[in-house]
């Protein structure tokens, strides 16, 4: 009978302690949550959200084109990353904490580790303040780092990371401090393609870059209109209308084709589509385009 | 009385040890899972991970998000299911299928699928569960330059 009663109990307690249903809360502060978890103002559920989030391009696409390109690694177009310890305000923080991220992934297109582990202790100091570091696998990133041969898996595990974060906060009704990550994020990718193409006036696939990034407007508006009445929205959404404006005149033209699929020899799925897009963007816009994002940057690199 | 309490007792052993012992299922929300899942982009750059979690309440639906594509990438969609198939269906900005892991004719799975992009817009994929169940998972999506 006792040796039963110690066997359940037993097995109940094993129970709870593999249970990994930890409060993920607990470690933020009082200001952080008053300031930071908050349910969008605006009705939307939470599966909407993630739609949204999960559809703006990132930073990637972007630096990966202009590397592609042959076009040299520019670092004096990047935030330094000294500084991060000075951002006191949670808007701050996550916005620089998607512009870091965004340089550190154009660094490392380029094999730039040295300049990208400058990157990452600023990225640990930031995502620490956010109670986010945990997702961070820094020791991973800097073995990494230390090779060349696992570039593939340095930019792979970088980005992960960034996308682990995200989940998290958004698990924790932090979407806004997620939103104003990934717009850093955005903003910072956007600013590097403008700044590389006005010194490679002649690349047509840069100014096609910064032209299709009006697909996305409409999304980043709407996940800004969410947090509405916050004071750091407000800000940045001013800024964002002035982008909007700056894209007008851009356009996407489609010549709709035909899709075809077969099995190739080795049994992959072969499709062949023979739609193509025309993207309309003069040098006009995109020196409009590229005078508003780098007032939305610098009002964002320069927050405390 | 005692004879009540062991009942009980050996009830309570039972389902517990039951419980303890069954086949454990895979937590997609476990950020480990995501990472086993994204060494299937070998080749290709992360761009994102789609978590997917369709509850009993839900089975029979879809997931549908979205990502903007370039003309000039090639883009792999990989659908990892958490103990059952994940289906992904990959539509261009007018809704129109263009490719899935999944031949509904030759109930093929194909691990992963590659779609060289020629038309920059948004795309939608649709992910769902085999037999249109619940079920959960993460897709990644990676991209590579031509």
């Amino acid at each position: 009978m006792k040796k039963l009663l110690v066997l359940s109990l037993g097995v109940s307690l094993f129970g709870c302690v593999s249970d990994s249903n930890v409060d993920p809360l607990a470690e933020l502060t009082k200001t952080q949550m008053k300031e930071q978890v908050q349910k969008a103002e605006v009705v939307m559920s939470d599966e909407e959200f993630y739609a949204h989030v999960q559809a703006i391009p990132t930073p990637l696409q972007t630096t990966a084109l202009i590397q592609a390109l042959g076009i040299e690694y520019n670092e004096s177009i990047l935030k330094n990353p000294d500084g991060a310890e000075n951002v006191t305000s949670w808007f701050g923080q996550a916005a620089n904490l998607g512009v870091f991220g965004a340089d550190m992934g154009y660094a490392n297109i380029y094999g730039e580790t040295k300049k990208s582990m400058d990157y990452i202790g600023s990225i640990r100091d930031l995502a620490d303040k956010l109670k986010v570091g945990q997702f961070f696998d820094f020791a991973t990133i800097k073995e990494l780092a230390e090779n060349k041969d696992n570039l593939e898996k340095l930019i792979n595990s970088s980005q992960m990371n960034f996308q682990k974060m995200n989940n998290y906060l958004q698990k924790q009704d932090r979407g806004k401090v997620s939103v104003a990550m990934i717009l850093g994020g955005w903003v910072e990718g956007l600013h590097i393609c403008c700044q590389i193409s006005s010194k490679n006036p002649n690349q047509q696939p840069l100014y096609e870059s910064i032209g299709q990034q009006k697909l996305a407007l409409e999304t980043i508006g709407t996940l800004l209109n969410l947090y509405g009445t916050d004071k750091y929205f407000v800000e940045y959404k001013k800024d964002f209308d002035k982008l909007v404006e700056a894209y007008t005149n851009v356009q996407i033209i489609y010549h709709e084709g035909e899709v075809t699929q077969h099995e190739d020899a080795q049994g992959n799925l072969v499709v062949e589509d023979t739609s193509t897009s025309e993207i309309k963007v003069t040098q006009a816009d995109v020196v409009n385009i590229s005078v508003a994002v780098g007032r939305m940057r610098n009002n964002l690199i320069n927050l405390q | 009385m005692n004879k009540v309490v062991s009942k009980i007792l050996m009830i309570f052993s039972f389902v517990v040890l039951a419980s303890a012992f069954a086949p454990q299922t895979v937590d997609c929300d476990d950020e480990a899972f995501l990472d086993e899942c994204a060494g299937q982009i070998a080749g290709y750059k992360f761009l994102k991970a789609n978590k997917i979690s369709i509850s009993g309440a839900k089975s029979g639906q879809a997931v549908e998000l979205s990502s903007v594509f370039s003309n000039g990438s090639t883009y792999t969609l990989t659908a990892c299911g958490g103990g059952t198939n994940m289906i992904v269906t990959l539509f261009d900005r007018n809704r129109k299928q263009i490719m899935s892991n999944y031949n509904k004719n030759t109930k093929k799975f194909y691990p992963s699928i590659n779609y060289k992009c020629t038309a920059t817009g948004v795309y939608y994929f649709k992910y769902e569960f085999e037999g249109g169940g619940a079920g959960c998972g993460v897709g990644i999506i990676g991209f590579k330059q031509n």
